[in-house]
Order: structure tokens, then sequence, then C-alpha cells
């Protein structure tokens, strides 16, 4: 049979327990423990002579705050939460764009409609995503916009979209394509301007001549287009292998002056970088009014 | 005669972490290690450097959630708490190591770090670490700047021009009320600029912001002297650029000063290395591993057993990238003064919480520049932005870029798959706020109206707070990150319901503002759209 502790040892009249035991221990190591150390950081943390409760007796937290108790603050807390959590919005359609970086922005939208039972989705119209170059950053829209097509399909409605162009405006329009091409408009987004590419700064830093082409000018755009559509294509996301353009001149008057030059160069940059495209003139609605209207018609990329 | 200006720039920020609905909470942690290992360590180097007379400037910004949290009653007795339970783990390591000398030596520091840490706290500033930081300024040393309301990521918050007038005015007036000063310069959260902000910060007071260097080096004119001297924008506040090469050395993770192989190891603490049965009333729920900020090794190198921290040997090797960091300097401004129109100015900002928490002898490496940078013979002297404007007037005029200083260096790391959904609802919420109070002009509230009107405000400044999608992003503590922007949006529907409703129950209203006591003296009548969207 073992001995326990209490059959050799006498018992004080005081009794401890395990944890109390435990705390003198630790409250006198704490005071009256000698403080020297051969440690370098001796002059850097000085003894402290600090008033030290132990810790049990130290700052006790009132049991009730302004009134309430913890788990009354929860209690309200969670039921705030459970009640309240945010949701998508189902008003009025909007769509709106944030910019990312000088080629991405981010665009999230709502149709304003009770959301489509998936047995419906394939019999709606896909919905797509006009994005228009806005180089002049004029609230109008003029002829000169450039604009390019993605599917408005993330089941989130929420993309983040490839830009070909940096330092310069876009705005978006949410809608369905008709076989014309036109938009019928769902809603406008607000505009937003991308930052310089770095590389394409130092670029015209050490070109001078190249930056005092005005960035509205067509050939300035031709210019960048090089170089970002085989960018454009290594990312891969919206432009995959294999896409063909139809350029759609919205005022056929355009390409017979000043323009000429202008799609000359951008077909035949399409071509040289194996893309098949194709240039259709039409003479679609001018949209000059301050907002983008239904069937918005520009040059499609 | 000094060649060129060096201005230190320390960004102390943590979001609101205050959670008094529970007992305990484990975020509110993440305060109590700043203030243990990083901004009392500071203190006490602000302290020595002053009795020592060694003539210096260092800027400082203080984010208005911390400024709210270090004078928050029920947080400073906490961490109190807190400071007396590391003791006591301190105490029971010195115990558990006695057998182990080399242990034992590190545990009895870390005994007299945290006790050194509760004098300078209870007894030589009486719980107010602001007041500390505030005499410093008062003796001319520090330069105190501040930041957005809740660290609101400004350019992903302007779609709506309220929201980002209000995070730059209240943090201003937050500062303010707690430091009796105003700021000159601001810290834009992540260093996150778009061209137009500097319209709010000229009408909030501000003379100065800071932005990555890729943002003055693409502004609308190219820079005369690169990132070496600020721009003004139009209306002639001052853009200043993080210097990439002071900053490589400091941040990088393979080049940059704090990995190197002598200073102490961040990831092995006790927390994770002890039993649980020892180590458990040290950690979260008394069985989840965390740091306890006690750690016993030292970086020791790449597929190395780790080995013993020697504080002795870190110290030295703190004072040799002090000095190798100062001659950095110099070589920089010797190259930089002769192709120059005016003295070249090296910025070099950096998050305050890497000194002593990240990087535990960061505070010590500091105190090392800041003293070799006095000796007059370095031709360098330390400024603030403020100093430098004063004393190098007619900066150049352009407009910087848009810009951040997070990965890839624009708003990528705010806005992408992990945390894209959040902008809806903000946006949402703004516009609803903005609206609402749009239509009260001319109307008269009772207090209770005002009250959760106001409140409505706190809820929104802090689900706009960067560190939520930021948190999301790195992958962390996500669930927590998911669960504060959600119960924030919640609160502010739940307010918005009932004042639409008219019908506000004053206890519910109660309860949110105790959770959520962050600025009490907001207006929410500021919160009306001034411009048409």
């Amino acid at each position: 049979m073992l001995m326990t502790l209490e059959d050799v040892e006498p018992r004080s009249p005081i009794e401890l327990t395990r944890d109390e035991m435990l705390t003198i221990s630790a409250e006198i190591s704490l005071k009256f423990s000698p403080d020297k150390t051969s440690l370098a950081a001796a002059d850097y943390w000085p003894p402290a002579n600090v008033n030290i409760p132990s810790p049990a007796a130290a700052l006790a937290e009132p049991p009730q705050i302004g009134g309430f108790s913890h788990l009354e603050l929860q209690t309200i807390g969670q039921d705030i939460s459970r009640r309240f959590a945010p949701k998508a919005a189902n008003g009025a359609p909007e769509l709106l764009l944030l910019p990312v970086d000088p080629h991405h922005l981010y665009a999230y939208w709502n149709t304003g409609a009770a959301p489509i039972a998936p047995d419906q989705k394939n019999v709606q119209p896909p919905l797509t995503l006009r994005i228009y170059w806005r180089p002049d950053a004029a609230e109008e829209i003029t002829r000169s916009n450039i604009w390019f097509d993605i599917p408005a399909d993330s089941p989130t409605n929420r993309k983040k979209v490839r830009l070909p162009i940096d330092d310069t405006s876009y705005s978006a329009a949410l809608g369905k394509v008709n076989p014309d091409h036109s938009l019928d408009v769902l809603a406008l987004s607000n505009r937003v301007h991308v930052p310089t590419a770095p590389d394409r700064k130092r670029l015209a830093l050490e070109h001078p001549a190249q930056q005092t082409a005005a960035a509205k000018e067509p050939a300035f755009a031709v210019h960048q287009l090089q170089g970002i559509l085989a960018a454009t294509q290594q990312e891969g996301a919206y432009f995959p292998e294999g896409w063909s353009i139809k350029l759609h001149p919205s005022d056929p008057a355009s390409l017979a002056r000043e323009s000429e030059k202008f799609y000359g160069e951008l077909m035949s940059i399409f071509q040289n970088n194996r893309i098949d495209a194709e240039l259709v003139p039409e003479a679609a609605a001018l949209v000059e009014q301050n907002t983008l209207s239904r069937h918005a018609s520009g040059l499609g990329l | 005669m000094e060649k060129g200006f060096l201005s230190i720039v320390l960004h102390a920020h943590l979001p609101f972490v205050r959670h008094p609905e529970h007992p305990s909470f484990f975020e509110e942690n993440w305060l109590f290690e700043a203030m243990t290992e990083c901004y009392i360590p500071l203190i006490g180097m602000l302290d020595r450097l002053e009795a020592d007379q060694i003539d210096y400037r260092l800027t400082l910004s203080l984010s208005p959630p911390l400024i709210s949290m270090l004078r928050d009653e029920l947080l400073q007795s906490r961490y109190l708490k807190h400071l007396h339970r590391l003791i006591e783990l301190a105490e029971k390591e010195i115990v558990r190591t006695r057998k182990a000398p080399e242990f034992n030596k590190l545990a009895r520091l870390y005994r007299r770090f945290y006790r050194h840490a509760l004098a300078v706290y209870q007894n030589q500033y009486h719980g107010d670490l602001l007041g500390a930081f505030n005499k410093h300024q008062a003796l001319g040393k520090l330069e105190l700047i501040t930041t957005a309301a809740t660290h609101g990521f400004l350019p992903l918050l302007s779609v709506s021009e309220a929201a980002v007038r209000n995070q730059i005015n209240i943090g201003v007036d937050t500062f303010r009320t707690h430091l009796g000063i105003a700021p000159r310069g601001f810290w834009l959260p992540e260093c996150a600029y778009y061209p137009g902000l500097e319209t709010y910060l000229k009408d909030a007071g501000i003379a100065y912001f800071f932005v990555d260097g890729h943002s003055l080096l693409n502004a609308s004119q190219p820079p005369v002297n690169g990132v070496y001297a600020p721009l003004a924008c139009d209306n002639g506040v001052a853009a200043f650029a993080r210097d990439p090469e002071s900053s490589e050395q400091v941040w990088s993770s393979q080049q940059g000063y704090p990995g190197d192989f002598d200073y102490r190891e961040y990831y092995r603490d006790i927390g994770f290395d002890l039993d649980l049965d020892y180590i458990g009333p040290y950690i979260l729920d008394g069985h989840i591993r965390a740091n306890t900020g006690i750690k016993y090794y030292r970086v020791t190198g790449e597929n190395q057993p780790k080995q013993l921290y020697n504080p002795k040997a870190a110290r030295a090797k703190a004072e040799l990238h002090a000095r190798d960091f100062i001659q950095k300097r110099q070589q920089q401004i010797d190259a930089l003064a002769g192709q120059m129109d005016r003295p070249p100015h090296v910025v070099a900002p950096y998050d305050a919480e890497l000194f002593g928490h990240w990087w535990f002898e960061g505070p010590y490496w500091l105190e090392q520049v800041l003293r070799i940078a006095s000796e007059k013979s370095n031709g360098i002297r330390t400024v603030s932005c403020g100093d430098y404007l004063a004393q190098v007037p007619s900066p150049q005029v352009a407009t910087p870029s848009a810009s951040t200083w997070g990965a890839q260096g624009y708003s990528s790391y705010w806005i992408n798959e992990t945390n894209d959904w959040i902008y809806p609802f903000l946006h949402q919420a703004a516009r609803q706020l903005e609206d609402f109070v749009s239509e009260l002009k001319g109307v008269s509230l009772n207090a209770l109206q005002e009250r959760a009107f106001n409140q409505a405000v706190r809820s929104l400044l802090l689900a706009q707070s960067s560190d939520w999608p930021f948190i999301m992003k790195s992958g962390t503590t996500t669930e927590y990150a998911n669960k504060r922007i959600t119960d924030h949006l919640a609160r502010f529907n739940y307010l918005y319901d009932s004042l639409r409703k008219g019908n506000i129950d004053e206890r519910y209203l109660t309860a949110l503002e105790i959770m959520d006591n962050i600025f009490p003296d907001i207006d929410f009548r500021h919160y009306r759209a001034l411009k048409p969207s």
C-alpha cells in the first residue's frame, strides 16, 4: 500500500489547495526573485519599480457594462445580425464600375428583378456588359466611342474586366444585345479612370516624340493597342485564342474622313495578331445626349 | 551642413477590436501585443533619446481606431489584466526552465520586459500612452499625424463623396479631440491615392500626405526630382513618395534586416511548443494554440534546427544594421545631390507594428538609426515632412497617379475574388445614409433619433475599414473579418430600418452604443451629400 503525504507529514492548521499554493509560490517568486541577469538587455529594460497586485486580486471587471451583462449584449448583437444581415439589393437596376489597376476594372450590377430560377436561365436572353472607351472623359457619348462586349454571366453579378488601354476613362452599360449590335440598356454605369501603366510611362519618357501624341488622337490608341493586345491574349480571360472582331463604325462618314487611317491601322494590328477582323459600317443612331440610352452604339470591338 | 534629409514615418494602426459583449476576446490581444511589444518600447526609445538630448525628428501616424482604443477604459483595464498574465507566465517559465540555464536567462528577460512594460504603462504614464506620445510631440521631436476614421480604403469608397469626406474629417477630428492639436500630415490608408483626393485633404486642413513611389513617377508631369522631393497638387497639398530602397532594406522578406539569422524568430512561440496542460491558461479558450509572446529561438536560417536566441548578438546586429541603413542613405543622398535642384529628401515609411512586434529588435534598431543620424558629420538631417515643406518651399506642381503601396501597386489586394462581395453592400449603405440625411434638411429630430442616426454612421464607418478586405485576402482570420463586416452592416441596416419606421428600441440602441463606442462626438448631419453623385 502506498503512503500518502498525509501519512508522513503533520497537517498544518491552515489548509491550502494546490492552486492556492501555486499562487503563493508565484507571488513569492514574483516579488523576491533575484533580478540580476547577464543579459545585454540589462540597461534596456531596467528592473521596474512597480507595485504588482496578485493577478487573482487585480482588475476584476464589473459584471455589467452600462447596465448590460456580457450575455445581454451578445444576445442583442446576435439578434440584429440574424434579422438584418446584408442582402443583395433588388431595387432599380444598377451597374457600378470600380477601377482596380491600369488594365482592370471591377463591375458589379443588379438587374432589378427577382433572381431567375435555374431552369429559366437558359430561356432568358443573356445579359451583356458593354464597356465604352472614354478617352475624352466627357460626360456625353460621342461617335468617337469604342466599346467591347463581355458576357454578364457571373452568378454573383460581379466581374473583373480586362481593359485594352490604360490611363484613360471607361463607362459601361448593362443590357441585351440586339441582332444589329445595338443594346437594350438596363443600367448605365459611372465613369472611371484607370491609371497609367508604369511601363508605358517609362516608354513615353524614353521616347519623348511619342509622348507628344495627344491621348485623344486615334493614332495614339492604335499605338497602345499593339502592345496591349498581346497582353490581353496572354491573359485569355475574355479574349481567348481564336477570337474574332467586328468593327462597327457608327458613322460611315467618319470612316471616309480622318479615321480612315485609324481603322486601317487597327485592322492591320488585328491581322498581325491573327485575329479575324471585319469592318462593318452601319448607320446606327448616334447618341449625343448626356447619358447613354437604349440602342447605344459606337465602335464595337 | 546637411546634404539631404531623411524622414522616418511610422504608421500605427489596428482595427477597432473591442468586445465588451465577451468577458475576454482573443482579437483584443492584437492591441495588447502591439502595446507591449511595440508602442511601449517605442515610448521607451523616445524617453531615452530625450534623456540623452539627441537631436532627431520622427513622424508617427496614429489611426483613429488606435487612438480610441488606447483611451478606452475597458481596454485599459483588460490590458493590465493581460500584462499580469504575461508576468505570471514568465514566472512559471522561470520555474520550468530552472534546470536549463540558457532558457532560464531568456525567461528572466521576458519577466523583466513585461514588468518594465507594466511600470511604464501603470506608474510612469498612468495608462495614457497617447499622453506619452504627445509629450514628445510637445518637445518638438515627434510629429504626430493621423489617417482616415476607420482606415477606409478611399479609392473604393469614392463612389460616395460623403464616404470619403467623412472618413477624412472624422479621422482629423478624432485626432484633434484626443491630442489637442491639428495634424499637418495625413496617412492615406494603404497609401491609396486617386486624383482629386487632395481636395478633401485640403478642406480638412491637411498640408501633406504620402504615396508610393510609382504614384509620383507616373504623375501628370514627370517629376524633376524623382521620388526625392514632394510634388504639390494643384491645390497646394504636397505628396511625398516612399523611397523604394530604404523600404526594401526593412520590408523585404528576403533582403530585409528583420530576417537576419541573429534576430528573434517570431514564429516559434511557447504557445505552440509547450504541452497544452501547461500552456492552456494562456492561449485561446484553453486549447487553441496561439502566440503568447514568449519566444526562445532566433531566425537561425533555412533548413536548420532553430537555435537559441541570444539578445546580446541580436542587439549587436541591430547596431550594425542601423549603421548600414544610415550609410546607404548617405550614399543615396551623395549620388542624388548633384542631380537635383534642391536637397534630396528620403522618405522611409513603415508600419509601426513591425517594430517590436514582428521585428523584436526593431525599436532598438530605430533608436540607433536616430542616434547615428543625429551625428553632424553624417550630412543627413532627420526631418518631418512638415519641416521639409517649411525649409524647402515651392515644390513642383503635378498630380500624382492613382496608386497604393499594396501588392502590384494598385487596388487589387482590396478588391478581388476573396472580398469583392463587400463593395455593393458598403456602397448601398453609404448611399442610403447619404440620401436619408439629405432628406432631413430643416427637419428637427428628437434625442433618440439623433442617437440612432449617429450610431448608424458609426456602424457604417466600422464596416468600411480596409482591414476586413485585407484580412479576407491574406487568409489569416477571415472568419472574424467576415463576421465583423456583416455584423456592422447588419447593425446599420437595423438602425436604418428603425429610423425609417420611426420605431427605435432604446434598449437595443444603448447596447449598440456600448458595443461600438468609437467616435462619441460624431454628427450624422455631415453625412449628407454636398455634390450630386
